[in-house]
């Protein structure tokens, strides 16, 4: 099977933000992939690796979370597949809780967000997001 | 003359569509693969590393239908099946120390591409590698496991080091 981790949802996956149930509670579980070196959309030079460059986003988003009643549950570091094969495993994982998927798009379009946003595109090369919903195995 | 026109257009296009063709993102498709068994290789690394807690991430994808491995009869969806096991296996993993931290129902994908979903998410920490290669080998566990090799189509379970938010 195949997997592609992006840096930006798609048309689509923006059209879902709004569609069907965007009150209740969701989770989102980020599998991340770094760049090697960060790389700044404005073009400034850095010598950070993208690691560092997402870590800049990574404790300014805690703050923007909280603000839309969202919360960081868990972070860390991937250290190796247990079970299954992926050609190329992910960095790190980080689990964050919104209220809904409406605070979830009010967090995003937050100026001060986009702000740190910058940080984010700089350092990840991509990743996946999938959203669950907590409880309903 | 038409034709080498048309045959000219077609080879543009194929072109065209080789460099730029749906690569919107900078990074290529990459192959995964989902499993209900661990390589040996995956087995080796539970002797390996250091004695510290870890999070489990599974990615789980059901069966349609529940099969189990002895070949009896059954009604049951995948889902229904693990379900069984994964009611099962929280007294196995609260013998070694292990707890679920929380899991549910895949509703969607927001960033990225994979063929095909996984249905579930479950996150559970155990204290260390030894205590889930402990629980996974003991009788008992073996027992309920046939209700997740009955219900589960594959999974990826990745091995994370909790740690703080800075990600360095």
């Amino acid at each position: 099977m195949e997997v592609k981790n992006h840096l930006r949802p798609n048309k689509a996956q923006m059209e879902e933000f709004f569609e069907g149930d965007t009150e209740t509670e969701i989770t989102m579980l980020n599998l991340l992939k770094f760049k090697e070196k960060a790389e700044y959309e404005d073009g400034r030079k850095t010598d950070l690796t993208g690691r560092e460059a997402y870590s800049i986003y990574g404790k300014e988003v805690v703050e923007h979370l909280e603000k839309v009643g969202g919360k960081s549950v868990i972070t860390g570091k991937v250290s190796r597949l247990m079970l299954g094969e992926v050609e190329d495993l992910w960095d790190s994982i980080a689990l964050a809780r919104y209220p809904s998927r409406k605070a979830m798009v009010e967090m995003m379009m937050d100026s001060d967000y986009q702000e740190s946003e910058k940080h984010r595109s700089a350092g990840l090369e991509g990743q996946l997001n999938i959203e669950f919903k907590e409880g309903s195995l | 003359m038409r034709k080498y026109i048309l045959l000219a257009v077609i080879l543009l296009i194929g072109i065209a569509f080789f460099f730029f063709g749906g690569n919107t993102n900078n990074n290529e498709y990459k192959v995964f693969k989902n499993a209900v068994m661990p390589t040996p290789v995956q087995i080796a690394g539970f002797a390996l590393g250091d004695d510290v807690p870890f999070l489990a991430v599974n990615l789980l994808k059901f069966k349609e239908k529940a099969e189990y491995g002895d070949g009896r009869e059954t009604n049951l969806t995948g889902a229904q099946a693990y379900a069984i096991y994964a009611d099962e296996v929280l007294e196995h993993l609260s013998k070694v120390g292990a707890e679920p931290i929380l899991g549910g129902g895949v509703s969607r994908l927001i960033l990225g591409e994979v063929e095909e979903l996984w249905d579930v998410v479950a996150v559970v920490r155990y204290p260390n590698r030894k205590a889930m290669y402990q629980m996974a080998t003991s009788d008992g566990y073996m027992e309920s496991e046939k209700h997740r090799t009955a219900g589960l189509a594959g999974q990826l379970n990745i091995e994370v080091a909790e740690g703080e938010l800075d990600f360095e």
